[in-house]
């Protein structure tokens, strides 16, 4: 449920706009929404089908709860997640982790046609992340006047603003403490099938006689991600966890040996790498976390990953590169490890 | 005041200055004989003599290298070039010598000389005779521009021109030969890089050139009556040009307009556009528009060569979206 409005806390679902399994385009009206200002058609975000419908017309709903799923095929994904109504906002980007490679010398079956690649329609109010168009004057007088134009754009007013439209801002009821700057809670997942990480775990103990735990390897790959999303960071400390806490806090994971990684006693981790591989939980959103925190959970066939951070930890397009690298490196282990 | 026209007005400064100062002499095509084609001249050959009104051949690169030469070793030449689109033919003299001179003799020599020409199109005299070429020239240092918009700032920075040192290159609107304007009858003088505020306004700045002049003039007349309050002023030089006067008048409007009828492209519009962006930013409300000629060669049709060059209505219609926030060139 996206937030139309200011100060909005619930939407009412009016009527859904497409039935279930039937496939959307981008910018296809979905569904319509009643705020108490006006009603409003909230368009498709992606190309898909709907699927996953977990609200019913006349619900009222709140902001940040996912309602449905835009799937790549009509079955939908089986979403078994409860909504939480703790998510102040969530970056829904379609996250191609492609299973398209194999390890080099092992055939791998194809991935099943349309794999998991999903896009969650729970869409943040844009203005977190995209240029808000206005003058430099306009820019200029905000900006003394410590006038956030977010607050515009929340509130539905037309872009480009000029200084007429400062005015309007200074009339603008201001919401909570701070709601404009405090760090929103994002969200970004994938999928990767799991046969690039075991094929390559298999091969390297049945070929060489070498067992290597699931996550050095991830936690190589995540460093490595990291590193190419965000090149000026020079040592990169990554925090292996379970679902009961922290388990080895790790140095520059990407640049050691698999077998020997380097332990550093516990400080501040510049990532937090979960696993939760053992264990049947697929989806875990624990509020604003301290740490950008990657999720890897085990879902029959593949890895579902989920990165979760904030806007102050990590910008979104970095975000994006990491889960995005990650992703690949498990999909083609080799061909990073070589 | 008495009101003149501005060919009466060059003449005056002409006849003024040579009067006053004895090194001065005319240069050019028909400028004893026949007195010009704009029949500026008139009387000045009577009174000061073929030695320092002088006919020349039709030969514009040497009669422009000889008043290079001339104004190098004592005289103060005045050279007549009867149609701006000539200036191409004078430009190794003009850019490469006059320009440089003081330069390249480390300071012992400089070229005071002035060339008088024209600019201006919808004359009917097609695409070779109705160029507006300052911005070639403005483009080089070392050269003074000067652009008079009537006939006061046509005597005024005439007369400026001539007793300034270095080499000044003056483009009379063809077109305005004919227009009275209130002009003193005492002596004044008006002083390169000082623009003129035509008119006072607190919505949106209209910096025109030349005979643009009018057209902002105009345009603002048409919005104060749609109750939109438009400044409008005039650089009068634009080599030196009084940035300061067009940055004050931008901070305080937040929108600027630039016309001139040079080609728009690579031109005197771009230049002082330019200039506000990177120094009247942060105040700026909307994007600075250029206005200039068309970039097509001067058509010959008349209702074609009509549509070439920015019209009052032209610039009103801009300052209209301007002011209403409208999006130029942006998606």
């Amino acid at each position: 449920m996206p937030a139309l409005g200011m100060a909005q806390d619930t939407g009412l679902l009016v009527n859904w706009l497409k039935a279930p399994g039937e496939a959307v385009s981008l910018g296809d009206p979905l569904f319509e929404v009643e705020t108490d200002k006006s009603t409003m058609e909230v368009e498709a975000p992606a190309d898909g089908f709907l699927t996953d419908l977990k609200a019913e017309a006349g619900a009222e709903i709140p902001v940040g709860q996912i309602i449905a799923l835009i799937s790549d095929t009509a079955e939908g994904e089986g979403l078994t997640q409860e909504p939480s109504d703790f998510i102040d906002t969530q970056v829904a980007e379609k996250v191609d982790a492609e299973p398209t490679a194999a390890i080099p010398t092992h055939k791998v079956a194809d991935p099943p046609v349309g794999s998991r690649q999903n896009t969650n329609i729970a869409v943040a109010p844009v203005a977190e992340n995209e240029r808000i168009l206005a003058s430099p004057k306009a820019r200029r007088l905000a900006h003394e006047a410590g006038l956030d134009l977010n607050r515009l754009v929340l509130a539905g007013h037309p872009q480009p603003y000029h200084v007429a439209d400062i005015e309007v801002l200074r009339t603008l009821p201001k919401t909570g403490s701070n709601a404009a700057t405090s760090a929103h809670l994002s969200q970004i997942t994938a999928c990767v099938p799991r046969t690039g990480t075991d094929d390559f775990l298999n091969w390297m103990l049945e070929d060489g006689g070498i067992t290597i735990a699931p996550t050095a390897l991830w936690a190589s790959f995540a460093s490595g991600a990291l590193r190419s999303a965000m090149p000026d960071t020079v040592d990169l400390i990554i925090a292996l966890s379970n679902l009961t806490g922290v388990t080895a806090v790790l140095k520059n994971p990407d640049k050691t040996r698999l077998l020997h990684q380097m332990e550093v006693p516990d400080s501040h981790a510049d990532l937090v790498l979960r696993d939760m591989t053992d264990s049947p939980i697929t989806g875990l959103r624990l509020g604003p976390p301290d740490t950008p925190v990657l999720s890897v959970a085990s879902d029959r066939d593949m890895l579902r990953l989920s990165l979760e951070f904030t806007s102050d930890q990590l910008e979104s397009e970095a975000a994006i590169a990491l889960i995005s690298g990650f992703a690949e490196r498990l999909a083609d282990p080799l061909q990073y490890l070589i | 005041m008495r009101e003149i026209t501005l060919s009466q007005a060059v003449n005056e400064a002409l006849a003024e200055e040579m009067r006053r100062d004895p090194s001065t002499f005319i240069i050019g095509e028909d400028v004893a004989e026949a007195g010009t084609p704009f029949k500026i001249l008139s009387g000045l050959v009577e009174e000061f003599g073929t030695d320092r009104v002088v006919d020349t051949p039709i030969a514009e690169p040497g009669f422009m290298g000889l008043a290079v030469g001339a104004s190098m070793t004592g005289t103060r030449p005045i050279v007549d070039l009867m149609f701006g689109d000539f200036i191409f033919l004078v430009m190794d003299q003009l850019c490469n010598q006059a320009a440089k001179i003081h330069y390249m003799s480390g300071g012992k020599m400089n070229a005071p000389l002035v060339l008088r020409t024209n600019l201006g199109a919808t004359r009917r005299s097609a695409a070779q005779h109705s160029q507006s070429l300052h911005a070639l020239v403005a483009h080089i240092p070392g050269l003074k521009v000067a652009l008079p918009s009537s006939a006061y700032e046509a005597k005024g920075l005439l007369k400026t021109a001539i007793r300034d040192d270095n080499p000044v290159v003056i483009f009379e609107d063809k077109l305005m030969y004919n227009d009275k304007a209130p002009v003193p009858e005492e002596e004044f003088l008006i002083p390169f890089g000082e623009a003129n505020v035509k008119r006072h306004g607190t919505d949106i700045t209209l910096i025109g050139t030349s005979s643009m002049v009018q057209v902002c003039e105009k345009a603002a007349k048409i919005l104060s009556a749609e109750g939109i309050s438009a400044e409008v002023i005039d650089p009068r030089t634009i080599v030196p040009l009084d940035e300061e006067t067009l940055l004050a008048s931008a901070r305080k409007t937040s929108r600027v307009i630039v016309v001139d009828e040079g080609h728009q492209s690579y031109g005197v519009t771009g230049e002082i556009a330019s200039r506000i962006n990177e120094k009247a930013f942060y105040h700026l409300d909307a994007p600075v528009l250029r206005m200039g000629a068309m970039d097509v060669p001067v058509p010959f049709s008349p209702a074609l060569e009509d549509i070439t060059v920015p019209t009052p209505e032209g610039v009103a219609e801009n300052a209209r979206r301007l002011m209403a926030g409208d999006m130029f060139h942006a998606a």
